[in-house]
């Protein structure tokens, strides 16, 4: 084929042009250390990069939400706890009573300790995180047991409401991680169960005592139950970010594989082109040089 | 005549021819580089021959004709082709710059606004009577607000500086035109005699390939050598010596003043691609934008209003409602969307609360969260065709966030089609140029030599002279 002098030269530039872009976009690559640095480098790559870091992003969420739940629920599992240690103290108390032996004084004195037991409960009920009642329901910010004096006899009054605090865990799917001091405490009898407990041993009524003391029996299982289900609870949290955890990390790899560039073969590239355009610039050099005038003369 | 007058006469025709064949021969190496230049060639031919009793004589050489070597089929592809180049470079160019603001690559933009949104209201569901929390969630409110609408603004940009590259290009048109019909005028009157009006020709070919560039033309020559040309729609842009006008009103095009809009018919070329882009491309991208922050919007607001702010008041708006009179119409939104009067000045409006706005009450919060992850939004899919003069839309079922998934990767695959049908025609263009240089171009070398030959003939038939005239004085020496 003729090839025009204009053609040539032309070639030689469009060549070296191709060769000057291929080489940019692989120094590109190299430096930004990404495979896809506008959505047309690969637009199917970008949209399901973009899907998997939102994922990432949710379950990073999720975890830092059930790391709260964790808290939430160590604290309830230790409040419970004490409590149930009240209600032995209350127990072993009325067990103690039942021979009728003690004095009127003795009996002040535990009708004392009762007191106190009584004080110490509703303190738990009262348990705060971070300034937040936990066994408040929604009213988080009021304190949920107050204790009064009506008529002379002792009471212990809920000021929550019944509502259960919930964390999201997962898409659609979300945790209690609160309970609601109504459903607890209040349900449960605990505090008039006390009460009852220290009237009838200031009374010496001893039918009064053995009925106390069966009901706490019955408290105190009812408290091993709301243990063992914050226990399930605990228990499913950590189940989740064990699998979360294995999530996110096969996410990140995804998105690794999608957007990182792999730099070996990122940098033989960049060489590869480098010296392509190396020896297009010194054939082209050579080819201007060349011209039959210099063999006229 | 013949014999040694004639001898000497042949010589003087060849030094003549040879001089004409020297001057075509300098002329294809001054153009050497002169885009568009087709190479000439001067035709040699016989003198006619004299009958002498029985004896036919050759009279030497006289030049024919100065001839261009071109291509009429490769350049009729080559101007098509500029077309589909020129169209393509221009959307390509506006669309890289479209993609950056999609730009999801690098990590930030309304993908991020938005993960960052929801992430704070998570941030409330955990706290909901934190004042810190709720005033975080405002910020990335805001943010997320912000940034659908400066998006938009640039959107509009865009779509507004395709105008301003219309109305120069539209300029450009009319003065090529203008120049191709006074080309038309010098043509037909130098060809009238027959001579072939070689430079001229090259001049208004490469009027033409620019045309091209501009807009998508169709063309054709009459017997006289003048051009006819069209836009693919039709219009009349020169015929002979006379050009018709295109003018730029607002954002219509008007042909001859007559004032009826030709964008939607004007195709190929700088101007196709730039209407394409202006017309279809943008709006297409904006009613999508739009349609996912009215979306956004409509759902949050749905929710939000159902709740109750710490104070237990219910029935607030969480972003600005929209005002567009006709319900699901949601043009406009991306520019207008902002936080509510309700909740910017004051985040214990937040409505958090499902149940009373208490301070541990997440409730509201947990459900405005599961528009994060609902995969049964409906939301519409707009699609811009024939100019913007066909509009359409498909009722999509998805999440928000997968909706404007979609709308980057369409950007990404659009862009990079573009971009491939720009190199297309680029590498289709550099091969037809190979093709028609093949024939039309000047090669140097080729010219050199050429040179060399007309200057040994150039010497050769002075040669004849000198010798003619030394037998001239032979026989003036006779006595």
């Amino acid at each position: 084929m003729r090839v025009s002098t204009h053609a040539l030269y032309r070639g030689i530039e469009r060549r070296l042009m191709t060769l000057a872009d291929q080489l940019n976009r692989a120094e590109e690559k190299v430096a930004t250390g990404k495979n896809m640095n506008r959505p047309s480098d690969n637009p199917v790559g970008l949209v399901s990069a973009l899907g998997l870091r939102n994922n990432l992003s949710r379950l990073e969420q999720y975890q830092r939400n059930m790391d709260m739940g964790k808290i939430w629920l160590d604290l309830s599992g230790t409040a419970i706890e004490q409590t149930v240690k009240v209600a032995q103290q209350a127990q072993a108390i009325a067990l103690n009573l039942q021979d009728g032996t003690q004095t009127a004084e003795m009996r002040t004195a535990l009708a004392n300790e009762v007191d106190l037991l009584l004080a110490q409960a509703v303190s738990l009920g009262n348990t705060q995180l971070a300034g937040k009642y936990i066994f408040a329901g929604y009213s988080t910010n009021t304190q949920p047991f107050t204790r009064t004096q009506v008529g002379g006899s002792d009471q212990v009054q809920y000021n929550g409401d019944v509502s259960d605090f919930r964390v999201q865990v997962g898409p659609q799917e979300s945790l209690e991680i609160g309970r609601n001091g109504q459903g607890l405490f209040v349900n449960s009898d605990f505090f008039n169960s006390l009460i009852r407990l220290k009237e009838a041993i200031e009374n010496d009524d001893q039918t009064g005592i053995q009925q106390e003391a069966a009901r706490l029996q019955g408290i105190e299982d009812f408290f091993n139950a709301q243990m063992s289900d914050i226990g399930i609870r605990q228990g499913r949290i950590l189940d989740k970010q064990e699998i979360l955890k294995g999530l996110k990390l096969n996410f990140q790899n995804q998105i690794d594989d999608l957007e990182k560039v792999d730099m070996t073969q990122a940098v033989l590239e960049v060489k590869e082109t480098q010296n392509a355009y190396e020896v297009a610039l010194a054939a082209s050099s050579k080819i201007m040089e060349v011209s039959l005038l210099d063999y006229l003369r | 005549m013949s014999g040694i007058s004639s001898v000497l006469n042949i010589g003087r025709n060849a030094l003549q021819s040879y001089e004409l064949a020297m001057q075509v021969t300098s002329h294809n190496i001054a153009n050497a580089l002169t885009p568009g230049y087709t190479r000439q060639q001067i035709a040699l031919e016989s003198q006619d021959p004299l009958n002498l009793a029985g004896i036919q004589l050759g009279m030497g050489v006289k030049a024919g004709s100065v001839g261009r070597a071109f291509d009429p089929y490769t350049t009729r592809s080559i101007q098509q082709n500029t077309s589909a180049l020129a169209e393509n470079e221009a959307k390509a160019t506006a669309l890289s710059y479209l993609e950056t603001i999609f730009n999801e690559a690098s990590g930030q933009g309304l993908n991020q606004a938005m993960t960052e949104f929801w992430n704070a209201w998570q941030d409330l569901a955990g706290t909901p009577g934190g004042i810190a929390e709720r005033t975080a969630l405002l910020q990335k409110a805001d943010a997320l607000a912000t940034q659908f609408r400066s998006m938009s603004a640039e959107l509009n940009q865009v779509g507004q500086s395709m105008n301003t590259n219309l109305g120069a290009s539209i300029r450009d048109l009319n003065q090529t035109a203008r120049q191709i019909a006074s080309l038309n005028e010098k043509i037909v009157a130098s060809e009238s005699d027959g001579t072939a009006a070689n430079d001229l020709r090259d001049q208004r070919d490469n009027l033409l390939e620019k045309l091209a560039s501009l807009a998508g033309i169709n063309y054709y020559e009459d017997a006289n050598g003048s051009l006819a040309i069209t836009t693919t729609g039709g219009k009349m842009l020169v015929n002979g010596t006379q050009s018709w006008e295109l003018s730029q009103v607002g954002e219509q095009i008007y042909w001859n003043g007559i004032p009826t809009d030709l964008s939607p018919e004007l195709a190929g070329g700088k101007i196709g691609g730039w209407l394409d882009i202006r017309d279809e491309i943008v709006p297409q991208y904006l009613a999508n934008l739009d349609e996912l922050a009215g979306t956004f919007v409509q759902e949050v607001n749905a929710l939000h209003a159902g709740g109750y702010d710490l104070s237990g008041a219910t029935g607030l708006d969480f972003f600005e409602p929209l005002t567009n009179p006709v319900p699901g119409d949601f043009s406009g939104a991306a520019a207008a969307i902002r936080l509510s009067a309700d909740v910017s000045g004051d985040p214990t409006n937040i409505a958090a609360g499902g149940l009373s706005g208490a301070p541990g009450d997440n409730e509201n919060a947990l459900r405005i969260l599961e528009l994060q992850t609902d995969n049964a939004i409906q939301i519409r899919k707009w699609a811009y065709s024939e100019g913007g003069a066909s509009v359409s839309s498909t009722l999509q079922t998805t999440t928000l966030e997968d909706y404007y998934r979609s709308l980057v990767g369409d950007i990404g695959i659009l862009t990079s089609g573009v971009t491939q049908d720009r190199d297309f025609a680029q590498t289709l263009i550099d091969r037809l140029s190979e093709v028609r240089d093949s024939v039309s171009g000047v090669n140097l070398d080729e010219e050199m030599t050429e040179l060399m030959k007309i200057q040994r003939a150039y010497e050769a038939a002075a040669k004849l002279i000198s010798i003619t005239d030394e037998m001239l004085q032979a026989l003036m020496q006779i006595r």
